[in-house]
């Protein structure tokens, strides 16, 4: 069973009982494309958005098959992405995780859509997280989960619009 | 901080990443050590935004904004320049800050900042 990104957790080793993180790419120090190990299974990790925030960054996790794996080993750098997140032939599902300082603030599972391009998959993801973060605020929560909820969703709206 | 594979003549041009708000804040002037950001990541050569966010971000992100300096200009200031290539962009610099007397790197405060962003045309 894939082991499921968790709250509190680093952005980009997001597990409990990591066993290996690969770096493949960072930004200003920090990872934001690579592979981790955890209960056997490698999972890909990739920040979607939130480069230069002051603290908000949305990440993608992608379970990896051995097939995505080879994939990966060969792929020319400006091509790691495509078939396996940029138009994905096959059924995938993805966790989606929001980070305020790379630490994860919240996650759900989405299914990743078909054969879509960056521009359509990132509109798909701000959906999808501003409809999911609306449902949450709607259940009790403590106060100080709620306030980050809130600014999460707020955050999450305000792009949403932008890449509409 | 990693070795330098090439030796990186003053000339040569570097683009640094930004994001337009609502997506990002501009561009980053300062490390934020805290939270580990260790470096202020750069792109070897001078690229247009488009070129830029397809390096960094892996895609035409929205938002996305470019400065450019040379390699000279910050190393006149004091900071390190260093090209520290990644497996998915081998064009990746990282520039540290200045060491100081002690031989320790300076803290990246606001007078730093306001050096560093000097730099940028």
């Amino acid at each position: 069973m894939t082991a499921l990104p968790m709250l509190g957790n680093l952005a980009w080793a997001p597990v409990p009982a990591i066993e290996h993180v690969e770096v493949l790419d960072r930004f200003n120090g920090v990872p934001t494309f690579g592979l981790f190990s955890a209960d056997g299974e490698r999972q890909l990790f990739w920040r979607l958005t939130g480069y230069v925030p002051r603290s908000m960054s949305i990440w993608l996790y992608v379970p990896l098959t051995v097939a995505d794996e080879n994939r990966l080993a060969y792929a020319e750098p400006s091509d790691l992405l495509s078939g396996l997140v940029f138009q994905s032939r096959d059924p995938r599902y993805v966790t989606v995780g929001v980070a305020r300082d790379y630490r994860l603030v919240f996650e759900r599972e989405w299914h990743l859509p078909d054969n879509a391009d960056a521009q359509t998959l990132l509109a798909d993801v701000l959906v999808f997280l501003r409809d999911a973060l609306r449902i949450a605020l709607a259940e009790d929560m403590p106060p100080a989960r709620r306030e980050i909820v809130y600014t999460t969703s707020e955050a999450i709206q305000e792009m949403a619009t932008a890449s509409a | 901080m990693p070795s330098d594979p090439i030796d990186l003549p003053d000339a040569l041009r570097l683009t640094q990443y930004g994001e337009q708000p609502p997506f990002g804040d501009g561009f980053r002037d300062r490390l934020r050590e805290d939270i580990g950001e260790t470096e202020l990541s750069m792109i070897l050569g001078e690229v247009d935004a488009s070129a830029a966010a397809v390096l960094v971000t892996r895609y035409l992100a929205a938002g996305a904004a470019r400065r450019v300096t040379t390699i000279g200009r910050l190393r006149a200031v004091g900071f390190r320049v260093v090209h520290s290539a990644t497996k998915a962009n081998r064009l990746h610099v990282s520039v540290y800050p200045p060491l100081t007397e002690a031989g320790e790197p300076a803290a990246w405060d606001g007078e730093l900042a306001a050096r560093f962003n000097a730099c940028f045309t």
